[in-house]
């Protein structure tokens, strides 16, 4: 009905909604089609940037501004005219026939022809973005944190209902179901995402830790470069760079990259890599511990084995199994001494033996000689005593006195009357008083022989040797 | 950031089994340390064991104060 060579579209339509019955969906969607061929008859030409590009055999991608986005084909065989690499983010204008395609209900541009204008705004800003955290040192890479070897606790700060969650926690739980993930869910998309991602950051980077928190993955799945858009922006940048704990970003495809992966301390191509870099392996773990085991388990072998065989050998040895080898030194050494005394006395002995007989020998004529020099020196000092002693001047004639005491007199006037006086001569003593007129003397010449005489008077008869005793004579002295 | 408990003891161990190997301490010193060190690879062993699987939910409460809460099994 709608068929009718005389019909106007927009008739047709009109008409259509307001009849029963309804049209089938193909019946629709060829009038859709139908009325599109007709307004845009011929090719036109749009500019805008580059989006979701698969560019296999055929290049299918967006193509769309701050307002709006067309999907696009291009089919291989003008695809090969393109004299450039076509990339998302790309500022492009396109030149083809828009078309309705009914299979899948969706509106296509054929593109035949596509000219490079330049890059377009988001990619622009990112590249902007990128360039002036570069310059802040933001991806320094001496200031990345080194990664926890051992993760317990890992905080993922993603998308509830997203896959890259799922991912991460498949991968963490076979790997080692220990460890222990904590969700922290949050808007991966849109105009909230950014302020919310890096809040999470921020209150896991201040609180994390007593938590005890290892490390962060922050993730999420493939998109355009508008989805993924919250990840570059520079709030995100700044929780991520102020993290005090690790963060493993893996956002989008492998392709893509966003700044907050690149301010990351590591960054990774999936969720699934992102958890299989922080998540220990549990056997490899398991097998370190193993290996720690035996190696303690050997060293401590090693070190009794050693000491065995040291106790071994110092009990093998001779001072445990023969004792009295500890006397064989000292024995030998004494019979040495013993033998070397017995070879050097004799050799010592003989010359002391022949000096002493030599000695006595020549004792008694050594003794005589002295006796006669000595004998032969008391003769001359005899004589030469006897020449200037006392005993030669009594010889010649003179006599000396005494008192009774032996003192000698040399004068008269020593004497008084009956004073008793003892005057010695050559052949003895004569004892006298003094007489009251001047000196009276009684005199005996002969003393030894009258001494019996004279005992009736006053002279006392004395030995010679009492007189010896009393006193030597004072005549010389 | 602090080195978790199977690292640190993995650590120790590293410096008991040195200690015995090279011989600088006596035998009895080396058996306390071996059994010390057999002490270390059971507790690593638990950490190792552990499985609990679990999936905390973070979240940030009226006094801005993080929460590990709603621990659920997940397999």
């Amino acid at each position: 009905m709608f068929n009718s060579p005389d019909d106007e579209p927009e008739k047709l339509a009109s008409k259509q909604a307001k009849a029963d019955p309804p049209l089938s969906v193909t019946q629709a969607a060829s009038l859709v089609k139908e009325v599109l061929t007709m307004a845009i008859p011929g090719k036109i030409r749009i500019v805008g940037e580059i989006s979701n590009l698969s560019n296999r055999t055929h290049w299918f991608f967006s193509i769309k501004d701050q307002g709006a986005a067309l999907r696009c084909v291009c089919f291989a065989s003008n695809a090969r005219r393109v004299n450039f690499p076509v990339r998302d983010g790309m500022q492009v204008v396109i030149t083809g026939k828009v078309d309705f395609f009914e299979g899948q209900g969706s509106l296509q541009i054929y593109v035949d022809k596509i000219e490079q204008v330049g890059q377009g705004t988001l990619e622009q800003q990112l590249q902007a973005m990128i360039a002036e955290l570069r310059e802040l040192g933001y991806m320094d890479e001496y200031r990345k944190k080194p990664l926890p070897t051992m993760c317990q606790r890992i905080a993922v700060v993603t998308s509830r209902s997203a896959a890259a969650l799922q991912d991460v926690i498949n991968t963490a739980h076979r790997r080692w179901a220990g460890c222990e993930l904590l969700h922290f869910d949050v808007r991966v998309q849109g105009d909230a995402a950014a302020p919310e991602i890096a809040r999470a950051l921020r209150v896991i980077s201040e609180q994390g830790e007593s938590l005890g928190i290892d490390a962060i993955i922050l993730t999420r799945g493939g998109g355009s470069i508008e989805d993924l858009w919250a990840f570059n922006e520079r709030i995100v940048a700044d929780a991520v760079f102020d993290c005090q704990l690790p963060i493993v970003a893996a956002i989008g495809h492998e392709t893509d990259t966003t700044v907050a992966e690149l301010v990351a301390d590591h960054r990774c191509a999936t969720p699934t890599q992102a958890a299989m870099t922080l998540v220990p392996d549990h056997k490899a773990l398991e097998h370190q511990v193993s290996q720690m085991a035996g190696r303690l388990r050997m060293s401590l072998q090693r070190q009794s084995q050693m000491a065995d065989q040291r106790l071994k050998a110092v009990s093998r040895h001779r001072v445990f199994t023969r004792p009295e080898s500890l006397l064989e030194m000292p024995q030998q050494r004494l019979a040495h001494a013993k033998h070397r005394i017995n070879q050097a006395l004799p050799g010592r002995i003989a010359p002391a033996a022949t000096r002493l007989s030599q000695a006595v020998m020549r004792l008694p004529r050594v003794l005589q000689q002295r006796l006669n020099q000595a004998d032969q020196q008391l003769k001359a000092i005899s004589r030469t005593l006897n020449a200037v002693g006392p005993q030669r001047v009594l010889e010649r004639g003179y006599t000396y006195t005494t008192d009774t005491d032996g003192k000698l007199i040399r004068s008269a006037k020593q004497v008084k009357d009956g004073d008793q006086l003892t005057t010695v001569m050559v052949d003895g003593k004569v004892l006298s008083v003094v007489g009251q007129s001047g000196s009276q003397t009684v005199s005996t010449p002969e003393p030894t022989k009258t001494s019996e005489s004279k005992k009736k008077s006053t002279r006392k008869r004395r030995t010679a040797k009492q007189d010896k005793q009393s006193d030597q004579p004072g005549l010389f002295g | 950031m602090s080195k978790g408990k199977f690292e640190e003891s993995i650590e120790q161990l590293e410096e008991i089994i040195e200690q015995i190997e090279s011989g600088e301490i006596g035998l009895e010193d080396s058996i306390t340390q071996y059994e010390k060190g057999t002490k270390l690879i059971e507790k690593c062993r638990a950490i190792l064991d552990r499985a609990q699987a679990r999936i905390a939910e973070l979240t940030v409460d009226g006094n801005g104060e993080l929460k590990a809460s709603g621990d659920a099994q997940n397999d």
